[in-house]
């Protein structure tokens, strides 16, 4: 009986510690909540395909308030809106050429402009971080000043970082 | 769930070991059984006091115990509680409130040392259901982007099906007063049924959104012991 006792008290007063040591406040969100379509660029060479790097590449979107401009050689990523079922992207492959202009004065069109045409939903990741929105790409429509062709790899735009949705080839 | 489950033979390994070695002189070839047939009523005292350590989540419950053949113990357990989420950046704001019943056996590791003894180390196993109220829930999916989305979500019920494996102990500190403790390993069995919004907390379980937690209880529980027989029979 004593020893059981003993037992039990040094119990209590381990579980009092812990909870001593515990208020509840908001868990911090470890989970990714960047929810985005990953693009890259592309050539075809001969029958194989291979990255390629664009010179001097800006991408940037038509369509939020805060404009701002993703810079990267070959790997991009599109942010989607909440609101509508489209959202519009430019991609300048090479942006110190934006000065270009034929004889005649008329400015060279180098740059493409990418639509993207998505459904949402709306997704809990959990208490500590709350909702995001996950997207199916439906569709692209594309300017073909640049690039060559565009493919959607895959549709399901989730917070999986690894996963490419969509290849520009050049 | 590995973890927990491992965690939890671990600590109830270690109380077996420990007392195994008071029991194996005492008992020498007798095994003593019960001679009165006993039912317990108990509360968790320690929950109010880990309430009090929490604002956002209430949890009170009680549990009722009956001895069985073979120092095997029926196990009927219930409370209720309530949760609160009031978060900001992102907006997350919703109440619960839920009622729970575990139902499920206790079988005693512990051989007698006398016919009154009634002190126990015990592994069990439980199924439980709990009945979940949710209020209608505000949200908003920040975007620096875009914007900000606001929205809300309707009230609903709920119903949380789980099942848990247990294990602890019972002193009988005075006559009929009993203290102990439960350790608990539990697994939700429908947790699909939270995709939407997954409760902060559901009384009985611990984080809606978690589908295995481990857990433990610690009881204060008076019993009552009826149908004196003389019995003493011989370990086989």
């Amino acid at each position: 009986m004593t020893k059981r006792g003993n037992h039990l008290l040094l119990l209590v007063f381990i579980i009092v510690a812990l909870a001593s040591a515990c208020t509840q406040q908001r868990t911090p969100c470890y989970d990714p909540k960047i929810v985005s379509v990953a693009i890259g660029t592309y050539r075809i060479v001969d029958t194989a395909e291979g990255d390629t790097s664009l010179v001097d590449p800006a991408f940037y979107c038509l369509d939020t308030p805060l404009q701002f401009t993703i810079n990267s050689r070959n790997k991009f990523s599109a942010l989607l809106s909440p609101f509508v079922d489209s959202t519009r992207w430019v991609l300048v492959p090479n942006a110190t050429r934006q000065d270009d202009t034929i004889p005649d004065g008329t400015p060279v069109e180098f740059y493409d402009t990418l639509t993207f045409y998505h459904t949402r939903k709306m997704n809990f990741v959990s208490n500590a971080c709350g909702y995001v929105y996950y997207y199916t790409l439906d569709g692209v429509k594309t300017t073909y000043n640049s690039l060559d062709s565009i493919l959607i790899v895959n549709p399901s735009v989730d917070n999986n970082a690894n996963t490419q949705h969509v290849k520009i080839y050049y | 769930m590995l973890r927990y489950t491992i965690s939890l033979l671990a600590c109830l390994l270690t109380s077996l070991t420990s007392f195994g070695q008071d029991d194996e002189d005492s008992t020498a070839n007798k095994k003593i059984v019960a001679t009165q047939n006993q039912l317990s009523i108990g509360v968790d005292f320690f929950q109010p006091v880990l309430n009090s350590f929490s604002s956002g989540k209430k949890t009170y419950e009680g549990i009722i115990e009956y001895s069985l053949p073979n120092d095997v113990y029926l196990a009927v357990e219930g409370g209720f509680g309530t949760g609160q989420v009031d978060y900001t950046a992102p907006i997350l704001k919703y109440t619960t409130s839920n009622s729970f019943v575990r139902v499920g056996v206790n079988k005693s590791m512990l051989q007698r040392l006398a016919t009154s003894d009634w002190d126990m180390v015990f592994i069990g196993l439980r199924y439980a259901v709990g009945f979940i109220q949710r209020s209608e829930a505000q949200y908003s999916i920040d975007n620096q982007y875009f914007g900000n989305v606001y929205g809300t979500i309707p009230a609903t019920n709920m119903t949380a099906h789980w099942a848990e494996i247990t294990g602890g102990m019972r002193v009988e500190l005075f006559k009929g007063l009993f203290a102990g403790y439960n350790v608990r390993a539990k697994f939700m069995l429908n947790p699909k049924s939270f995709k939407e919004l997954a409760p902060y907390s559901i009384a009985g379980f611990g984080k809606g959104e978690k589908t295995a937690v481990f857990d433990f209880n610690m009881y204060l529980s008076y019993a009552i012991r009826w149908n004196k027989k003389n019995v003493t029979a011989p370990q086989q």
